[in-house]
């Protein structure tokens, strides 16, 4: 990871634009998760396309789960074009984040094996 | 039981704390907290439950995903056990049993008025309201306010492995806290499928 003090890291790209999650995701709490995704948030807004790809994300927690539903509102609210990246066998990702096209049915769900 | 009686025998309890006959387990353990060790150190509560959920997951064919789940479910109770404990001194206690059809999980903590009534408030909701729904709801009204506690988790845990949840909330007349044993029971071939 990119700090001893995370398990997890956030890797940009521009090219199309996207961010990609690695590791385990279970901070404390919803303003921690604020600072850690206030990069991602901030990309998300600039960009009419984005990517988040969490299939390398075993693990996340309720609190992230809520911030990850947010920013797919976010998206829903200023009708960007958002792809979620999702591991086919980690079982909390195909079943919850697949609830968050009911959210915004807009949301591509694109799956692959971590 | 008095509140202030060590964790003892929680397999020996239905649910409401009524006696009933013990069962065998195929995998059985538990273990005691003081909240403020896990606050100082937030790992340590995934720690725990990737130790237990690996601790079980010997029992189960497909190994990853049973323990991936398992984790999931510890990791978001123990959490819940942490946040919502009024005094992060007082002992918290999580314990789990493989029954072979079923997996258990319990945890024990002490909260204040406040927070006990909010919870049974959620409670109500999660049994009589459609999990996904609700699960929906939450989300959107994190939107507009900040609540102190959406439920997110114990949502996702019914709507996404079935779990099924029992809750009781009783409060100490010594202390004045309210004692707040949650049981999850997760069927064992779903792990084993999920």
């Amino acid at each position: 990871m990119n700090s001893p003090n995370r398990d997890y890291e956030i890797a940009y790209h521009d090219d199309p634009p996207g961010a990609t999650l690695r590791g385990v995701l279970r901070l404390a709490s919803p303003t921690a998760y604020d600072e850690a995704f206030a990069s991602l948030r901030r990309r998300m807004e600039l960009a009419n396309q984005f990517t988040i790809d969490i299939a390398e994300v075993p693990f996340m927690n309720s609190a992230g789960i809520m911030s990850l539903s947010r920013l797919v509102l976010m998206a829903r609210s200023e009708k960007k074009t958002l792809t979620c990246v999702i591991a086919e066998n980690v079982p909390w990702q195909i079943k919850t984040i697949g609830s968050l096209q009911k959210l915004y049915p807009q949301l591509e769900l694109r799956r692959r094996r971590a | 039981m008095s509140c202030e009686e060590l964790y003892q025998g929680i397999w020996d309890t239905d649910p409401n704390g009524s006696a009933k006959a013990r069962r065998s387990a195929m995998a059985e353990l538990s273990m005691r907290f003081v909240p403020h060790d896990l606050v100082a150190h937030w790992r340590r509560c995934g720690l725990t439950a990737d130790f237990l959920a690996h601790f079980l997951a010997y029992n189960f064919t497909v190994r990853d995903t049973a323990l991936n789940v398992i984790s999931t479910v510890l990791n978001e109770l123990l959490e819940n056990a942490v946040k919502f404990s009024a005094d992060k001194a007082r002992m918290i206690s999580l314990a789990l049993a493989h029954h072979g059809d079923t997996v258990c999980i319990e945890t024990k903590n002490f909260t204040d008025a406040r927070c006990a009534a909010s919870f049974q408030t959620f409670l109500d909701r999660l049994t009589t309201e459609d999990a996904e729904e609700l699960f929906r709801q939450q989300i959107e009204y994190s939107m507009t306010s900040e609540p102190s506690s959406s439920g997110l988790g114990l949502i996702t845990l019914k709507k996404d492995h079935q779990a099924q949840i029992h809750v009781r909330i009783e409060q100490c007349r010594d202390t004045g806290f309210f004692e707040t044993v949650v049981r999850v029971t997760l069927d064992a071939e779903e792990l084993d499928r999920s």
